[in-house]
């Protein structure tokens, strides 16, 4: 995982992984991701774990542990580089989560910001866009 | 001449073809020559079942609420007959929403919320759209062209 006392600023040919503890957010009839996976709520972050200097282990590991916390199944993941954000004008930031009260340690941890707060369609629209250029990964113990 | 009188006979047989036609409708969506009525009934109460407590997606997603869902439930039944069924989702804003899908692009994506509003995108190709419709128990025909579109 990235170093917490030296966190690079997100790139834009960075993968970054959306954790998915809904089963309707995965379509069923392709295995691919609904676009409701990608809306962000509350306020105006969308939470994503950054690939960068973690092995397949460890994103794993920090998707169980936010599911644990939430007392919820994780289902897969989308996985999008993250200049499938910055078309769509939204920004990212690094935002390491370090002795959080309620949230388990993650150093890969940053923000899509700049969503279009007053405008659910646009929203959408940008969802669509991001889930189409996403890849569901399915954790080994359903695959 | 009694225009008033006229004016409002022609409203009231208005009126009263209007809501024959609905419920010829819903009577027609109800019966066996139409399956789609049953599959869609299904996947709307599985959705309602796993999103209406705060928090189903682990993000804090707002619960869908009652009103939403019978609003989905009318624009459900408010679908022409011959209309591919769509798949019922929800967001974390407490909504659901339907979606026509072929391919990642080639989607429309559909939200209906309890302050009556349709809130709408599509990828068509290479051209997107998007927006927000009022919903008046009708679906707007901005959104009828949207689904052929999508399966054209």
């Amino acid at each position: 995982m990235i170093d917490p006392c030296h966190v690079p600023e997100v790139e834009s040919d960075e993968t970054l992984a959306r954790f998915i503890l809904s089963s309707r957010h995965i379509r069923s009839s392709d295995d691919t991701i609904s676009p409701n996976a990608f809306i962000a709520h509350p306020g105006n972050e969308l939470s994503v774990t950054r690939h960068r200097d973690a092995t397949e282990d460890e994103i794993w590991n920090a998707g169980r542990a936010v599911a644990e916390v939430q007392q919820r199944r994780l289902h897969g993941r989308g996985d999008v580089v993250a200049i499938a954000f910055l078309q769509r004008g939204l920004a990212l930031q690094a935002a390491p989560v370090i002795g959080h009260a309620r949230l388990p340690d993650n150093p890969n941890h940053a923000n899509v910001t700049g969503w279009p707060k007053d405008d659910k369609g646009r929203q959408r629209l940008h969802a669509l866009e991001i889930v189409a250029q996403s890849r569901l990964v399915r954790p080994s113990d359903i695959r | 001449m009694n225009y008033a009188g006229v004016i409002h006979g022609v409203s009231e047989t208005a009126r009263y073809i209007e809501e024959k036609v609905r419920e010829d409708r819903r009577h027609l969506h109800k019966s066996f020559a139409f399956g789609i009525e049953s599959a869609l009934r299904d996947d709307l109460a599985a959705a309602w079942e796993e999103c209406k407590q705060p928090n189903w997606d682990g993000y804090n997603a707002l619960p869908v609420s009652q009103d939403v869902l019978r609003n989905m439930y009318t624009f459900l039944e408010a679908l022409p007959f011959g209309f591919p069924g769509p798949s019922i989702g929800a967001d974390p804003h407490g909504h659901l929403s339907v979606e026509w899908y072929r391919s990642p692009r080639r989607v429309l994506s559909v939200s209906v919320s309890d302050d009556d509003l349709l809130h709408y995108a599509a990828l068509l190709g290479s051209s997107n759209t998007c927006g927000t419709e009022t919903y008046f128990g009708e679906v707007p025909e901005s959104i009828l062209n949207l689904v052929r579109r999508v399966y054209s």
